[in-house]
């Protein structure tokens, strides 16, 4: 599991942590029944807060994408990927309204955003596609 | 004041005012040492004679003591300072620094003896006490001899500090820049002392005059009575010449490594854990008390300067025996030790006592100690003590060896050679706790040691004006117990500010 | 036994004529990692100092681990681990030689402990200190302040001076060795985003005071620009403590204390704006800098726990 944290970021820690492991729920890199490091051993790993990292532990199991079992560890849930794409389609929602916002506020209309938002899904389709055929 | 808008003309004019700055205290310090001397003997010197004897023993020990400091700090009070990276780096050669620091360091040194000399020779004028007065079986004229004193003090000190100066350069920080120059210093009298020695022996009349010649070159050597002499004699050309030349390259030698350091590159982590997981990892078991690791760091911090001041006296009186006195033995060679002993004893005495806490209170390092949970008294104590004994180690073995040498005949001719001893050593220890106090007060090294030497000649001035005093009163001689209570008091008066400046963290920190 | 580790009520401390603190209150709970942030130059080392007896207060109450530093120095430095900013030690020591001879001074130094750390930090200990590379130094300096055990661990910027990657093993050191094992730790330090992974609560000192002292997760909730018509002031500035403000033409951003009421409240009211994340940096640069109406009563401070395992 790799993850990636920026420092000075305008984005939270803790957020950072959480949004990267729903990440890879989703995509598939963690899968159920996968066994997540200790918060001690996370938290030495990213020189961050044992504190943080239980804190973003148990938002993750109360989101149903990680489960605390007394005395083995932390796993991910069986219901994992569909839990985080259910996350992440709130957080996704919550990012398109801010895009949105700010195409309103440049005089875009309806129909305008539509385009750049098919033109920028067109762009990803072919690593898609490769993904997918692999 | 000058607007702060102007800037400075000229960079020797910034380097010039800068070293002002530096110097114009101990300037004061020195000049107020020195009169306050002068006044212990103006109070009770009635003639010529005893004046001009005065102004010598005064200048003697002044020469040593303003040339050893003013150099050492010239040679090492930037680096000690963290300042040297700083002046090196200034888009001008190191050697402008270096020039502008030696002349104002020697301007210090000099001033002083020649403001000393003129008030001589006003104060001998108008009272009219230019009558003849002898020393070491040659006549003079008081004035001549203030004059030629004067003129050799000076040229005493400025080779003294110079040699010490470019012996020093780039130590780490000015005790260690003083020990250097001291071995250094040592190093060239014995090999003088060595040519002499040969020259004589095999019956080399030029070899035991060359070096006799070498002299003027020598630290200090301008000094020597022998120069003196050879002033009267009239072969002063030549020695003028040697002493010029000699001194033109210890001057190079200063100007070419003054500042010319680079500062040792801090290792990377890297590099280093590759050794660390190899080996070396071991670690001693711990001190097993708080008296023993505070002994063991002050013989640590103390014990090199003793041990470097017995090699060094050891090294001065075989040199000073090779020279003149060789017919004498055994004996000849014990009695010049136990001089030197007394004379570098005193030196050494002197900055064992500022070494105490130079280090602890030197700043960051004073707050590493100060945050521990120790016990401040056990600390003053132990660091007072061992130091203490470090010197008694040192020194006595050097005293009793002398001893030994000379038959136990030292002290035949005082009446009561305990007494003797016992003063040296009540006045040593007196050196040692005003040193001490004083740069615990002042943490400045050359205050404090000026300060110290301040203090010991205003006290010789209060103990003999009180004797004065009494005599006027009693008709007697001064009883010794009232100078020894006098010693007691300062003694222990000095301890209880020392203490006092150690454990409330008191002083002036600059 | 309370359970704050420090405490300290309306310190004031002035030399000569320049007030330093005037009126400095914290608290830091037991078992918290505390950074304790500020400009250099804002008090934050005379205020460590304090702490550990070096210094004597003007005014106010001070307690460390129960105890009043002024009053019972020795017992305090025997019970923190203290390392000073840029500490210097004697430079002709060997690294090993230090740690046996500091061992005695402390009742309950463990000389094992101290030999794991060593080893753990990568500290040479037949090298003399002053070949010590900076990083080096600070570590040997975190052994000594450690391998007693101490309850409290106080730290005066400890990363001033180390580069990148010695900062993130130091970040590393300090969260397996000190969270690891329960212990407070009170640090300062001026690198904020240095700071936001490792500690649990942060208290930003400014011109003598404590501006702000709060969990730093919530910081970032809790202090947030927003952009809005400079026509719409209106609704805000009555409640809400504004750090910072600027005017563009006639759009107004203003960075605020408590954002969440204050969206709440424009969303009430149905005034147009957006709302702008802010990094720690910039948090830190409004509460120092902000030219907002800087609070003139006593400083805030919000009690939050953070919740303990």
């Amino acid at each position: 599991m790799i993850l990636r944290i920026e420092k000075g970021s305008a984005v939270p820690i803790s957020r950072q942590i959480g949004g990267q492991i729903a990440t890879l729920c989703a995509s598939g890199k963690l899968k159920p029944r996968d066994r997540m490091p200790s918060v001690r051993e996370l938290a030495r790993e990213l020189a961050v807060n044992q504190n943080t990292i239980l804190r973003v532990y148990e938002r993750l199991v109360s989101d149903g994408l990680l489960e605390m079992r007394h005395g083995q560890g932390t796993f991910v849930t069986e219901g994992a990927k569909e839990n985080s794409l259910a996350a992440h389609r709130q957080r996704l929602l919550e990012e398109l309204r801010q895009l949105a916002r700010q195409g309103v506020a440049l005089g875009l209309s309806s129909e305008q955003l539509h385009e750049l938002l098919a033109e920028a899904i067109s762009q990803l389709v072919v690593p898609n596609e490769e993904e997918a055929s692999r | 004041m000058k607007s702060e808008r102007q800037p400075m003309r000229s960079v020797w004019h910034s380097l010039l005012w800068k070293e002002w700055h530096e110097h114009k205290w101990k300037l004061a310090a020195l000049m107020m040492v020195s009169f306050i001397v002068v006044a212990t003997h103006y109070s009770n010197s009635y003639n010529a004679q005893t004046m001009g004897v005065a102004v010598f023993g005064l200048l003697v020990p002044y020469c040593v003591l303003a040339g050893t400091f003013l150099g050492m700090s010239t040679a090492g009070r930037e680096s000690g300072r963290k300042t040297l990276t700083f002046l090196q780096s200034l888009p001008v050669p190191m050697w402008r620094p270096g020039i502008a620091k030696l002349s104002m360091a020697i301007l210090t040194a000099v001033l002083p003896v020649i403001a000393l000399g003129a008030f001589c020779m006003w104060w001998i004028s108008g009272e009219g006490m230019a009558d003849m007065f002898s020393f070491e079986g040659q006549v003079w004229r008081a004035t001549d001899w203030v004059a030629i004193t004067t003129i050799v003090s000076v040229l005493g000190v400025t080779s003294l500090l110079l040699w010490m100066a470019a012996a020093g350069a780039n130590q780490s920080d000015e005790i260690r820049a003083g020990a250097v120059g001291f071995l250094v210093i040592s190093f060239v009298w014995l090999v003088i002392a060595y040519i002499v020695y040969q020259g004589e022996k095999r019956h080399l009349q030029t070899v035991h005059e060359v070096a006799e010649v070498l002299i003027a070159a020598a630290p200090g050597g301008v000094g020597s009575t022998t120069i003196m002499w050879r002033i009267q004699s009239g072969n002063y050309l030549l020695l003028l010449a040697t002493g010029l030349i000699g001194h033109g390259c210890v001057l190079a030698w200063y100007l070419r490594r003054f500042g010319r350091v680079v500062s040792r590159p801090s290792r990377t982590d890297g590099n280093v854990s590759s050794i660390v997981t190899n080996k070396n990892q071991q670690l001693g078991p711990p001190m097993r008390s708080q008296f023993t690791a505070t002994a063991w760091k002050q013989i640590r911090e103390t014990g090199p300067l003793s041990l470097m001041a017995v090699g060094g006296v050891l090294v001065l009186a075989t040199a000073f025996y090779l020279i003149n006195d060789r017919q004498m033995g055994a004996r000849g060679f014990g009695e010049v030790l136990a001089g030197l002993t007394l004379t570098v004893g005193f030196l050494v005495t002197l900055v064992t006592g500022i070494g105490v806490f130079f280090e602890d209170l030197k700043p960051g390092v004073d707050d590493f100690w100060r945050s521990r949970p120790m016990n401040f008294s056990l600390w003053f104590g132990v660091k007072f003590v061992v130091g203490v004994l470090t010197l008694v180690v040192a020194f006595g073995t050097l005293f009793l060896f002398a001893y030994w040498l000379t038959d136990a005949s030292l002290f035949v001719r005082e009446s009561q050679p305990l007494v003797v001893v016992g003063t040296f050593v009540g006045i040593f220890l007196l050196i040692y706790t005003l040193a001490m106090a004083t740069y615990c007060l002042l943490r400045q090294p050359i205050y404090a040691a000026v300060l110290t030497f301040g203090l010991l000649f205003g006290g010789i001035f209060v103990v003999s004006w009180l004797d004065q005093y009494h005599r006027l009163l009693r008709g007697t001689e001064m009883h010794w117990s009232i100078v020894l209570a006098l010693m007691l008091f300062i003694q222990v008066y000095a301890t209880a500010w020392a203490w006092q400046a150690v454990r409330s963290d008191w002083g002036w920190k600059g | 036994m309370s359970g704050l580790a420090i405490e300290i009520q309306g310190v004031r401390k002035s030399f000569r004529k320049t007030e330093v603190l005037r009126g400095m209150s914290l608290q830091v709970e037991r078992g918290q990692t505390f950074a304790f942030l500020g400009r250099n130059g804002a008090g934050k080392t005379t205020a460590i100092r304090m702490l550990l007896g070096l210094l004597n207060r003007d005014d106010g109450a001070m307690r460390v681990l129960g105890r009043d530093p002024a009053a019972d120095p020795m017992a305090v430095r025997a019970s923190v681990g203290y390392l000073a900013e840029d500490q210097t030690m004697y430079g002709w020591m060997r690294a090993g030689e230090i740690l046996r001879f500091i061992a005695p001074f402390y009742p309950t130094w463990d000389h094992d402990l101290a030999l794991t750390y060593a080893r753990d930090f990568e500290v040479p200990l037949q090298t003399k200190i002053k070949h010590l590379s900076k990083g080096q130094n600070v570590r040997l300096g975190l052994v000594m302040a450690l391998a007693h055990r101490p309850e409290l661990v106080i730290l005066d910027d400890p990363a001033l001076g180390l580069d990148p990657i010695m900062r993130k093993q130091f970040n590393r050191d300090l969260i397996t060795h000190l969270q690891g094992e329960g212990r407070t730790v009170f640090y300062s330090s001026h690198l904020l985003y240095e700071v936001e992974p490792v500690a649990d609560e942060v208290a930003i000192l400014d011109q003598g005071r404590i501006v702000r002292q709060i969990a730093t997760e919530q910081l970032r909730a809790d202090v947030k620009q927003i952009v809005l018509p400079s026509n719409a002031t209106q609704a805000l500035s009555e409640a809400t403590k504004v750090l910072d403000r600027r005017s563009d033409g006639d759009e107004l951003a203003l960075t605020v204390e408590g954002a969440e009421q204050a969206i709440e409240k424009l969303r009430s009211e149905g005034i147009e704006h957006r709302v702008v994340d802010l990094n720690l940096d910039e948090i830190f640069e409004a509460y120092v800098m902000g030219q907002g109406s800087r609070p003139t009563a006593e400083p805030t401070v919000d009690n939050v726990t953070v919740s303990q395992t």
